[in-house]
């Protein structure tokens, strides 16, 4: 019965091109036991996080309903990151709080995982090993698990095989089938696809919104590329001067793509409203001026 | 037919290859036994090599050898097993610890610029000359570059790797024995590789000093009565375990570092 629903999903993850056709809602999550209510809602009220003198985030509030997927923007040195940084946990806010479900972060931890620029995997554990990092063997076979969920990314063949001789895509999905055989119900993507060639950026696109619609996780992504962004998103935000400056709802039907109607004229938007003069925004004026003088080495190692 | 005949030249540039290392020492030995001969070459300078051959065989037909070979191979891996143990673990609580850090590394960093070699007359004040006298010597002889190699090979375990790992919540044991251990492996092999050449020099000088068995005694016994012969002997013999170590310490890189890039193909092949 188990095997027989594997090759089931197997077969729709056979190519890429048929997971834009992958059966999307209502799969049920068979990676582990369902939670109930599958995305986390995260409430993030008045978030600060300073760099010495520098100041990245200040008042910071955000509400993202569950399930939703989110893409945050913003010129590189904006503060994204580290906004996902904090909520992951990564990093201390200086203020503020960030609610789970209405709970404290750190009760939910084993809920949220992270996706990084790079892949991070181990290069000393094969790929299976890899996803089944931190796995609870009290839950379950780990590399029944484990293999399961790389068969989701389509990478089932290259279990036994060392992280170094994947290509810098297959790195990203096995990272992809890391995050998602603890079945987090919050999903940071933090720049994942930044270092991907363009035709592997699409098809990861594809692949993690085909997941994301499997599993129906609530999805935060930090990304530069605000086409990204569009096709992805339900929300895009922008991160401007310390602050949320733009929070756009995204309504093209999905799967998305750039020819379809309004999604240029979107992208055009909110591209011109990142490409225009951040410092000509009275608020942030002063101390984006100040801070670009002295932290420009800083701004390299705090985003 | 233009493809055979390539792999036959390839194949000929690949004997070529393996032979032309080999003639300058054929060579070298060959003059080498004809000064002999002739008498060009005082047997109490070098013996022909043929006499180095027929010395090595009637020892070790005798036994003789055997026995020194045990001996001297017993206390290099006994001292190698403990300087090597203590160093591993100190560099491992001074590599994660802070506060062993402070304390300890710079008692040690000091004491590491002391050479072995010149402890010795205190050390046979302390030890005499029997078995101790060579354990702690060759104790502290492959001490430091394990120590030091393990430092530094935790201190330089990718942050990024710990960071994701502490976001798939391990901590503790596992976070060290799935991430950190595994990272600072290279350099602890290199380290150990290090000791390895070492070991044998600290006890080659420990045994000529002060012995009375093992490879070292056979030699300087040998000396005394103008063996020559012999000596190469000791001298090929020690020369031949060196080369037995760095080959285990390579096999055991092999293996543990099978997932590192540069030694992919050589897992490949495997």
């Amino acid at each position: 019965m188990m095997s027989y629903e594997l090759e089931l999903e197997v077969a729709a993850l056979g190519g890429l091109t048929s997971v834009r056709a992958a059966p999307l809602a209502k799969a049920p999550m068979r990676v582990e036991p369902q939670r109930p209510g599958s995305g986390a809602a995260i409430q993030a009220e008045g978030l600060s996080k300073t760099y010495g003198e520098r100041g990245v985030l200040r008042d910071v509030n955000l509400q993202i309903a569950p399930g939703e997927f989110v893409a945050i923007v913003g010129r590189s040195g904006c503060g994204k990151s580290t906004l996902l940084r904090l909520i992951a946990g990564l990093e201390r806010a200086d203020g503020g709080t960030i609610r789970f479900d209405g709970g404290t972060r750190a009760a939910h931890s084993n809920e949220i995982r992270l996706m990084f620029q790079d892949a991070r995997l181990l290069p000393w554990k094969r790929v299976l090993d890899n996803v089944a990092l931190g796995l609870d063997p009290s839950l379950g076979d780990v590399r029944e698990r484990a293999r399961d969920a790389l068969a989701q990314v389509g990478l089932a063949d290259r279990a036994g095989d060392w992280p170094a001789v994947l290509s810098g895509g297959q790195r990203q999905r096995v990272a992809l089938a890391r995050a998602l055989v603890h079945a987090p119900r919050l999903l940071l993507l933090d720049e994942p696809l930044g270092a991907l060639d363009a035709l592997t950026r699409i098809e990861m696109q594809r692949l993690i919104e085909s997941l994301w619609q499997r599993h129906q996780f609530t999805a935060l992504l930090v990304t530069h590329d605000v086409g990204e962004a569009v096709a992805l998103a339900d929300r895009v935000l922008l991160i401007e001067s310390q602050q949320i400056a733009l929070d756009e709802r995204i309504e093209l039907a999905r799967p998305r793509s750039h020819v379809q109607v309004g999604f240029a004229r979107q992208e055009q938007r909110i591209l011109d409203r990142v490409l225009s003069q951040p410092a000509a925004r009275g608020a942030g004026r002063e101390a984006i001026d100040a801070g670009s003088v002295l932290a420009v080495p800083a701004l390299r190692w705090a985003i | 037919m233009s493809a055979t005949s390539a792999s036959r030249s390839e194949r000929r540039a690949r004997w070529r290859d393996r032979i032309v290392p080999t003639l300058l020492p054929v060579l070298i030995l060959v003059l080498w036994e004809l000064a002999s001969r002739f008498g060009w070459l005082s047997n109490r300078v070098l013996p022909e090599p043929w006499a180095v051959v027929k010395a090595f065989w009637t020892l070790a037909l005798s036994g003789e050898m055997w026995q020194h070979v045990a001996t001297s191979t017993w206390r290099a891996l006994s001292g190698f097993a403990l300087g090597g143990s203590l160093a591993l673990g100190l560099g491992l609580l001074t590599g994660s610890l802070r506060s062993a850090e402070t304390l300890l590394d710079s008692t040690l960093q000091m004491l590491r610029n002391i050479p072995p070699l010149a402890l010795i007359p205190l050390v046979i004040l302390w030890f005499g000359i029997d078995e101790s006298a060579k354990l702690f010597l060759v104790s502290l002889g492959v001490f430091f570059p394990i120590y030091i190699n393990t430092f530094h090979g935790i201190r330089s375990v990718d942050k990024g790797l710990i960071e994701m790992a502490r976001s798939y919540g391990l901590t503790g044991w596992p976070l060290y024995r799935h991430v950190i251990l595994p990272g600072a492996l290279p350099a602890i092999l290199v380290g150990v590789r290090f000791s390895l050449g070492f070991m044998w020099v600290i006890l080659i000088v420990a045994e000529t000093i002060s012995a009375q068995a093992g490879i070292g005694y056979m030699t300087m016994n040998a000396r005394e009565f103008l063996q020559t012969d012999v000596v190469l002997v000791g001298i090929l013999l020690y020369a031949l375990l060196g080369k037995l170590a760095d080959l285990l310490s390579k096999g055991l890189e092999r293996w543990w570092l099978r997932w590192h890039p540069g030694y992919q193909s050589a897992a490949n092949a495997a």
